[in-house]
């Protein structure tokens, strides 16, 4: 006969990573005695073990942590509670009533019923199938976050001469790494004409290291029969389309792709959550709860973050709410305000605001494209708040801002997000 | 020192393997020396997959005759050598009134070939078969007994099963001369000389150069075929092989679900030099949609996981080339196997088989032959009760590696100790789909190799995602 | 005398402010514009003159759990001497364990700051 644990919780924590840990902790903290997380690696933290680089915390802790050490304090501080943590344990399934199978080696088959669950699984890299780069199938294309796994993690150099197709912030980050390891980083390409990843980071992972930045460019062919030799790439025009006429060749061994993040929602799927063509995570309202009653997201499973301090904020917010939910005390009025992307604005977060007892929302968001000096304005309805110029707006950089309690209160329908470009 | 045995197959491709499996029925010292670093390593590995009914070969031809016995097989083989293989049907639609000319010519041919199962449909009774179909198609050849087949599998399943029933296979080894002597066939190889009584040349798109090696002429041409692979999100958008009809514009492109269920789109049709350009081409991959949505129009790239591209092995003839060689008759060709290659495979060992008992071949029976290969435990299509038994067995199966396909670590490591087991991270990938999903490896590719690593005892520097030279991590950091 | 102009993206926070450093052909600062704060302000003028950054790696452990563990250097150290430090930190061998915020060195290439693990193993 098989064993079958059958195990309860109040809620159940799917991911160790950064949304995972502040979220457990959260709903611990907000009076839910029996916490459980999941983790498929052997330690929590996530993909912060593997970003041993330094610039986290700077919002939440007020100093400048890396990845690794970041990690460790909310590790800590997990480790003095009553939260049950699941190592090397993967989640195969959640059904719409929050039941839950998980495997390990360790625990065998483990089915787990929780009164409310938080989605943190994270996200995945976008591979070179998903861009239908053409060329050869050598050895040698990696995703960043794979090969900042075999550096970091690892301790092994998945090349000696690289390109890195993608500005992304982790692109940007194993530019930097590869160089002080050894290895000669000849350019980084971007299909855009502007970088994708974090300011600070083209400036600290490439200027410093003199690593050209080729904006408008794309790779348009791989080259070498078992292992890359090298790569082609091109000018794009305005329809991101190759110039011909432009290509150059660049002699290397490795090809990075630093070409985006894609949340990580096949479990949520399975248990009947919608989610955001946009975003491609979960639409979720205020309280991070999604269209499945008791089952929250938060981090990047929600939407692509840059900075982990907010992937924080996210988790406790999803992790507090997901405590009450298993209190039976969040009630979810039958209407909801949906919140729009207005004018340059390419998505929301939350997506919708259940009205009731709605005080401090804030709301997330990414601007379509580049503007110096943006106005920032949100329509309650039809009535205008506040504006707010910012600068230096780039879809890169998660904007934020908070909605005013007195008009939200007398919205009926939507809240419009929107940016107007200011010279 | 040189290595003896009775019979040589060149190539560990299907035919190959499938030639291997038909000989160890027999007590007979059989070496199958493959240049890649696997089983299904050149055409087998990149194709449609297709088992094909058999309608389009011409009538009287080895195509033809080995077409519908070989399709007529593959259930029982994919079964005996733990195959996925499903028998799904197939469409060839039709556009026009040209088209539907074409569509009775083919649906004559079929009857003829033998082809059971056959009937051409109308708009109507197409689209309820498959609701994506354009508008446009006017009527359809309808192809019941029409399957899909996982093709690497097949391949590593046929000489896994003749390895089992002991057989020797040579990976890494590249022929570089044959030279037929009074008593024996001696093989020259990169890893040292092999010898033999007969050989077979099995060598896909280098079974032109390899003929050359024993003063023989044949034409091989390899013509590049380039795909489109989808997520198992995007399935359940046909159900049935689409083909298009062929016209003076082309085969068309096929859409069709693989027997895993993702969608796959391809391929294109080039003639090239290069006998090891698997490359793919930003205009190839384009038709392969453009071409496509004339079956199906809502395709689009959404979903694409990867693109590839494969070679067949086109004869001059347009016939399939397996017959003793014209220069010494204990030399057997069995190459060209360009389509319906695959379908043909398990009629193409036994044709081998028959050929060299032909040119005085003789072994008694091996008493010991299993035909069925051990079955290999699929976590993933397991039930929650199966799954639990299995890890309460061996805990193994409780780590899941992969998790795009969820595959776990048991088994990994019964694909690398399996007969011919997987020694690379795409053996691993072949035999598992481990890596195969929608990460592409992405995150387990490390945790495989560390598996490779551990259970093959070489270090992490010398793991290979293929052949030679395709080394994934070259030195340690801070060496 | 010719007065120049240089803008420096700052890297103190994610803001990124843009801090434009006017100077004179003796490098003396006349004017720091663009700063939403006195760290920018400091952070500008010493780009300007020896740009500093704290270098985080690995080091080797010797029979650990893990085969490395991360580090970084307590203190901002000279661009000029990263690759310097890149030699010294590569050399590293410490027996495990490794505990979170042990030195492993100490005024690495004489730049005064230490080598911590910002990561720890146990021994295997």
């Amino acid at each position: 006969m098989a064993k079958e644990k059958k195990l309860q919780y109040d809620v159940a924590v799917i991911g160790g990573g950064p949304a995972g840990l502040a979220a457990a902790l959260a709903a611990y903290d907000n009076g839910a005695k029996k916490v459980a997380m999941i983790e498929r690696a052997g330690e929590l933290g996530g993909i912060l073990d593997q970003c041993i680089h330094n610039g986290f915390g700077l919002h939440y802790f007020k100093e400048e942590l890396t990845g690794p050490e970041y990690a460790y304090r909310f590790i800590k501080k997990v480790e003095e509670t009553k939260i049950k943590v699941y190592l090397n344990t993967m989640v195969t399934d959640i059904t719409h009533e929050r039941e839950i199978t998980a495997y390990s080696e360790h625990y065998g088959q483990l089915k787990i019923s929780a009164k409310a669950i938080v989605l943190a699984m994270g996200s995945r890299e976008r591979t070179r199938g998903a861009l239908n780069i053409p060329g050869q199938r050598p050895a040698g294309i990696f995703t960043a976050g794979t090969a900042q796994r075999l550096v970091n993690i690892e301790g092994y150099m998945p090349g000696s001469t690289v390109v890195i197709l993608g500005s992304g912030d982790i692109g940007l980050i194993m530019a930097r790494r590869m160089t002080l390891e050894g290895a000669k980083v000849e350019a980084v390409i971007e299909l855009l004409p502007y970088s994708g990843g974090l300011q600070r980071n083209i400036v600290q992972c490439l200027n410093d290291f003199n690593i050209p930045l080729y904006l408008s460019h794309t790779v348009t062919q791989i080259h070498g029969h078992s292992r890359v030799t090298g790569i082609t790439y091109a000018k794009v025009d305005e329809n991101r389309q190759p110039i011909a006429g432009t290509e150059k060749y660049i002699a290397c061994d490795t090809l990075l792709l630093s070409v985006g993040l894609i949340p990580e929602n096949e479990l949520s799927k399975k248990c009947g959550v919608q989610l955001d063509p946009i975003t491609g995570g979960p639409i979720v309202d205020q309280r991070m709860q999604t269209h499945v009653p008791g089952v929250f997201a938060c981090g990047n499973v929600a939407h692509i973050h840059d900075l982990v301090d907010y992937v924080t904020e996210e988790g406790m917010l999803a992790g507090k709410n997901a405590a009450r939910a298993a209190r039976g005390k969040l009630k979810t009025p039958k209407k909801l305000l949906t919140v729009i992307p207005g004018d340059n604005v390419r998505y929301v977060l939350p997506q919708l605001i259940a009205k009731k007892k709605a005080k401090k929302v804030q709301i997330s968001f990414r601007v379509a494209g580049p503007m110096e000096r943006g106005k920032l304005s949100v329509l309650y309805d039809v009535t205008s708040g506040k504006s707010k110029t910012r600068k230096h707006l780039a879809p890169g950089e998660m904007e934020r801002v908070g909605l005013e309690a007195k008009l939200l209160k007398k919205t009926k329908q939507n809240v419009t997000i929107q940016v107007k470009e200011r010279k | 020192m040189k290595k003896n045995f009775d019979v040589i197959i060149i190539g560990a491709g299907t035919s190959g393997g499938m030639a291997a499996r038909a000989l160890s029925r027999y007590q007979l010292n059989i070496a199958i020396i493959e240049k890649t670093a696997d089983a299904g390593g050149g055409t087998s590995k990149a194709n449609s997959g297709i088992v094909h009914g058999g309608y389009d070969a011409k009538p009287g031809t080895l195509k033809a005759r080995l077409n519908r016995q070989g399709t007529e097989m593959m259930e029982t083989v994919c079964r005996q050598l733990d195959v996925n293989y499903k028998k799904n049907g197939s469409m060839v639609v039709a556009f026009d009134s040209d088209d539907m000319a074409a569509l009775k010519e083919l649906y004559d041919r079929g009857i003829e070939n033998g082809i059971p199962g056959l009937s051409i449909i109308d708009h109507v009774k197409a689209k309820n078969l498959e609701h994506n179909l354009s508008d446009d198609v006017v009527g359809a050849l309808l192809c019941e007994s029409s399957g899909i087949v996982n093709p690497y599998e097949l391949a590593v399943g046929a000489v896994e099963n003749a390895v089992m029933n002991g057989a020797s296979v040579f990976f890494d080894t590249e022929v570089t001369g044959i030279k037929p002597e009074k008593d024996s066939i001696t093989v020259i190889t990169d890893k040292g000389e092999f010898s033999a009584r007969y050989l077979v040349n099995a060598a896909g798109v280098y079974g032109g150069a390899v003929a050359a090696m024993f003063g023989e002429t044949v034409k091989i041409t390899p013509r590049k075929g380039e795909y489109l692979l989808y997520d198992q999100a995007v399935s359940n958008v046909v159900s049935h092989t689409i083909f298009q009809t062929p016209s003076k514009m082309g085969k068309g492109i096929l859409v069709t679900p693989t027997v895993e269920g993702n969608m796959l789109l391809g391929p294109t049709s080039e003639n090239i030099e290069d006998k090891d350009d698997f490359s793919t081409t930003r205009s190839g991959l384009k038709s392969v949609l453009d071409i496509a949505k004339k079956s199906v129009p809502d395709l689009t790239l959404s979903g694409v996981i990867t693109s590839f591209a494969g070679l067949r092995a086109v004869p001059e003839g347009g016939d399939f080339v397996i017959r003793p060689s014209e220069t010494d008759g204990r030399i057997i060709d069995c190459i060209g196997i360009e389509s319906p290659g695959l379908s043909s495979s398990p009629a193409i060992g036994e044709y081998v088989l028959a050929l060299l008992q032909d040119a005085g071949l003789k072994a008694p029976l091996n008493e010991a032959y299993q035909p069925n290969n051990e079955k290999r435990l699929r976590f993933s299509q397991l039930s929650d009760e199966e799954r639990a038994k299995a890890i309460a067995e061996n805990p193994k199966y409780g780590h899941i590696v992969c998790r795009c396909e969820t595959v776990t670590e048991g088994e990994i490591i019964d694909a690398i100790h399996r007969p011919a087991g997987a020694t690379t991270v795409d053996g691993v990938k072949h035999r598992t789909r481990a890596g195969a999903g929608r990460c592409h490896g992405g995150f387990c590719s490390p945790v495989v190799m560390e598996i490779l690593s551990r259970e093959l005892g070489i270090p992490m520097e010398e793991i290979r995602r293929t052949d030679n030279g395709s080394w994934i991590v070259n030195k340690k950091t801070k060496a | 005398m010719t007065i120049k102009e240089q803008t420096i993206t700052c890297t103190v926070c994610p803001k990124g402010c843009r801090v434009t450093v006017t100077y004179d052909d003796n490098g003396e600062v006349k004017k720091i514009t663009g700063n939403s704060c006195s760290r920018g302000e400091k952070y500008a003028r010493n780009e300007l003159v020896d740009p500093k950054r704290v270098l985080t790696s690995t080091v080797r452990v010797v029979g650990g759990v893990k085969p490395v563990v991360s580090v970084k250097t307590d203190a901002p150290v000279s661009l000029k001497k990263m690759m310097e430090c890149m030699t010294a930190i590569n050399t590293l061998r410490p027996n495990a364990p490794v505990k979170m915020g042990e030195v492993l060195m100490q005024n690495i290439a004489g730049t005064s700051a230490n080598v911590v693990a910002t990561s720890e193993t146990e021994t295997a």
